[in-house]
C-alpha cells in the first residue's frame, strides 16, 4: 500500500495559482515578503512579471491590490492572516465597499504558526472577514479543495477570503467519495441520525474520525464540511439539525464569533419556523483567550482540537438533547 | 491673464460657488481644502491636462485621477458636473438619501449606482496613493501609456501607509503616476506643523527618490507648466502644491477650523457674494 501523501491547504492553493497563472493572464498575485511561506514561489518563477512583490507593507500591499482590481486584474493578495486581514481591516474595507474583486488569502491561520506564538495566530480572521457586506469566505478543509477553493474563487467576480493552514493534512478523499465544492454549499460528507457534526478547516477531519469512533458504540453521526462560512449554507443547518436534534460546530476560530455564532443564529432564528423541535448545541474552539508558542499538535492538543474533544462533546451534546426532550 | 488660463480661471470661480451651494444645501461637507484645490482640479480637467471624454468615461486611453483625500469630495463632483459627467442638478444630492455623491466618493463597477469620473473610493486617509499604484503597476504590465494622477493632502502625511506607498512606487519604477500634495498647512484641528509636524516633507521626499516639484496652487501659469513638466518627466514625481485653505473667501482662507465647517446662512451669502464678484472681475 503507498503511503499517503499530507499536505497542507497553502500547497493546494500554490498548485492552484501555478494552474490559473497558465489559464487566466488576469490573475496576479501580492504578497508581503512571505512567497515561500503562502507557496507562490513557484508562480513568481513561473510568472514573474505577474508577481508583486510588496515587501514587509501588509496596508499598501491591500490598496495596491484595489488599483489592480480596478484596472480588471484579478489580484491574489496573500500574507499570514493575522495580518492580512488582520493589519489591513481598513484598506480591504473600501476595496470590499466598491465590490471590487480582490481575493484576500490570509495564510497560517488558526494556529498553523505554532512555534511563532499568539502573535503569528490568527482566530478571528473568520468574524472580521464574514462581518463584511459582499465578502465570500472559503476554509479549504485538505489541500485538494483548497486546490479547488482557489479556482472557484478566481471564477466569481467580488471580493472573496480564503484562509490558509500550514498544518500537514490528510486528504479528505481518504474517507470516501467526495461531493463536488460549490460555493455556498455545504458538503455532506457522512449521513446519520443521532448528531450533526458541522466542522470546517482542519477540523473537518477530525470529525470524520470522531464520526467513526462514535459509531462504534452504536451512534449514527452526520458530518458536514463548511467550506463557505459566507454566504453560509442556512438550509443545510437547518435539515440536519431538524434531523439529530444535536449539533457540535467545531472551526480552529473563536467560538464567540466565525461559525459557531452564526449557526446558532441560524438555528435561533429557524426556531419556530422551520425548526419546531429544540436543538442541542456544543462547540469547539477557541474562548476568549489568545494562543502560545509551541509546536502544532501539541497546542491542537492542548486547546482540544481533535476528534477526542469533539467525543466528549457528544456526550454532552447528547444528554441536552435527551433533557430537551423529556 | 492670458486667454487660454481666463475661462479655467472663470469656471474655477463657478466651481468655488458649487462647492458651498453643495455643502450648505446638504449642512455637512470640508470647504476648506476644496476651495483650495479647484484651481487645480480647474486645471486638469477644464484646462485638460488630463486626458478625458466625459461621454466615454470608462474610455481605456483616459488618464485616472484617484482622490486620496476624500474628504475634498465637493471640488471633484463639482468640477466633474462642470466638463460634463453628469448633470448639475445631482450637485444638490450631495450627502442626501440615495444619492451618488457619497460624502466620501464612492467607486463601483454597478453601472446603477456608479458616479462617471469617479475613479475609486476614498475617505479613510492614505489609502488613495496606494490605490494609484496598483493602477500604474497594472498599466505597466499592459504597456499602457495612460498616466495616474493622486491627489493627496498634507495632513494626510502623516499616515503609515502613505510612506509605504512611496516606497513601492519608487522600487516598482512607477513613474507612470503623478503625486500631488495638498500642501495648505492645515487640518482638522489645527494647523499641520502643530498638530503632527511633517518635518522637511521636500527631502523626505527626496530621500526615497523623487523628484519634488514645488508649485504655486493658484498661478495657471505655474500649474500648467508644473504639471505639464510632471508629465514628461521619467523619475518618479511628486509637486507640492502650495495652496491657501478656503481660497477665494476672506474669513475662510487660511483658517483652521473651515476645514469641515458649515458656514451660516449669512456666512454663505457673504461667500457666494465674494466669489460671484471675482469671478465677474477676472481679467
Amino acid at each position: 500500500m503507498s503511503e499517503i501523501k499530507l499536505k497542507a491547504t497553502r500547497d493546494g492553493f500554490g498548485e492552484a495559482m501555478l494552474q490559473l497563472g497558465k489559464d487566466n493572464p488576469q490573475v496576479v498575485a501580492l504578497c508581503a515578503d512571505l512567497s515561500d511561506s503562502l507557496r507562490l514561489s513557484e508562480f513568481k518563477k513561473n510568472f514573474p512579471s505577474r508577481y508583486i512583490e510588496c515587501g514587509v507593507a501588509e496596508q499598501n500591499m491591500m490598496s495596491v491590490g484595489a488599483g489592480l482590481a480596478l484596472s480588471e486584474k484579478i489580484p491574489f493578495i496573500a500574507s499570514f492572516a493575522v495580518f492580512n486581514p488582520g493589519r489591513n481591516l481598513d484598506q480591504l474595507r473600501v476595496a470590499t465597499y466598491s465590490g471590487l474583486n480582490i481575493k484576500v488569502v490570509g495564510g497560517y491561520a488558526g494556529f498553523g504558526n505554532g512555534g511563532d506564538g499568539a502573535t503569528h495566530q490568527a482566530f478571528e480572521d473568520l468574524a472580521i472577514m464574514s462581518s463584511l457586506p459582499k465578502m465570500t469566505v472559503l476554509v479549504p478543509a485538505d489541500a485538494d479543495q483548497a486546490l479547488g477553493l482557489t479556482l472557484l474563487a478566481s471564477q466569481i467576480v467580488g471580493p472573496c477570503y480564503l484562509r490558509l493552514g500550514r498544518v500537514d493534512l490528510e486528504p479528505l478523499s481518504k474517507f470516501g467519495a467526495l461531493p463536488k465544492i460549490e460555493i455556498g454549499q455545504a458538503q455532506v460528507l457522512k449521513k446519520g441520525q443521532d448528531l450533526s457534526i458541522f466542522a470546517t478547516g482542519l477540523m473537518v477531519q477530525e470529525a470524520l474520525k470522531a464520526a467513526l469512533e462514535l459509531e462504534k458504540i452504536g451512534m449514527s453521526v452526520e458530518v458536514l464540511n463548511f467550506h463557505t462560512i459566507k454566504p453560509l449554507d442556512r438550509q443545510a443547518i437547518i435539515k440536519s439539525s431538524q434531523k439529530t436534534n444535536a449539533v457540535i460546530v467545531a472551526a480552529e476560530h473563536d467560538i464567540n464569533s466565525g461559525l459557531t455564532s452564526l449557526v446558532a443564529q441560524s438555528l435561533a432564528q429557524a426556531m419556530g419556523q422551520e425548526i419546531k423541535e429544540p436543538v442541542a448545541l456544543e462547540s469547539i474552539g477557541m474562548n476568549n483567550t489568545f494562543g502560545e508558542s509551541a509546536n502544532n499538535q501539541d497546542l491542537l492538543k492542548k486547546y482540544h482540537f481533535n476528534y477526542l474533544e469533539i467525543i466528549n462533546k457528544a456526550k454532552l451534546v447528547l444528554n441536552k438533547k435527551k433533557r430537551l426532550s423529556l | 491673464m492670458p486667454a487660454d488660463y481666463k475661462s479655467v480661471s472663470k469656471a474655477a470661480w463657478q466651481i468655488r460657488q458649487d462647492i458651498l451651494k453643495m455643502i450648505y444645501h446638504a449642512q455637512s461637507g470640508h470647504p476648506g481644502g476644496s476651495l483650495g484645490m479647484t484651481d487645480v482640479f480647474a486645471a486638469l480637467f477644464v484646462g485638460k491636462l488630463l486626458r478625458y471624454d466625459p461621454k466615454r468615461p470608462t474610455w481605456d486611453k483616459r488618464d485616472y485621477l484617484f482622490l486620496s483625500n476624500g474628504h475634498i469630495s465637493p471640488v471633484l463632483y463639482a468640477t466633474l458636473a462642470k466638463v460634463g459627467y453628469f448633470p448639475k442638478e445631482e450637485l444638490l444630492t450631495f450627502r442626501q438619501l440615495n444619492s451618488r455623491l457619497q460624502g466620501h466618493p464612492h467607486f463601483t463597477f454597478n453601472p446603477k449606482h456608479r458616479l462617471p469620473g469617479v475613479e475609486n473610493s476614498s475617505g479613510p486617509l492614505g489609502q488613495g496613493l496606494s490605490q494609484a499604484a496598483g493602477m500604474a503597476i497594472a498599466l505597466k504590465m499592459d504597456q499602457k501609456k495612460n498616466k495616474v494622477f493622486c491627489l493627496m493632502s498634507d495632513g494626510e502625511q502623516q499616515e503609515g501607509q502613505i510612506w509605504e506607498a512611496y516606497q513601492f512606487i519608487i522600487h516598482h519604477k512607477l513613474n507612470n503616476l503623478i503625486g500631488i500634495i495638498d500642501y495648505n498647512q492645515i487640518q482638522i484641528s489645527g494647523v499641520t506643523k502643530d498638530v503632527m509636524s511633517l518635518g522637511n516633507l521636500k527631502l523626505k521626499l527626496m530621500s526615497f527618490g523623487f523628484k519634488v516639484l514645488e508649485m504655486d496652487a493658484h498661478d495657471f501659469e505655474n500649474i500648467f507648466q508644473k504639471i505639464e513638466q510632471a508629465k514628461l518627466e521619467k523619475q518618479n514625481t511628486i509637486i507640492l502644491a502650495h495652496s491657501i485653505p478656503g481660497k477665494g473667501v476672506s474669513f475662510m482662507e487660511k483658517d483652521y477650523r473651515w476645514h469641515g465647517r458649515v458656514p451660516s446662512e449669512s456666512e454663505y451669502q457673504q461667500a457666494i457674494k465674494e466669489l460671484a464678484i471675482k469671478e465677474k472681475n477676472l481679467v
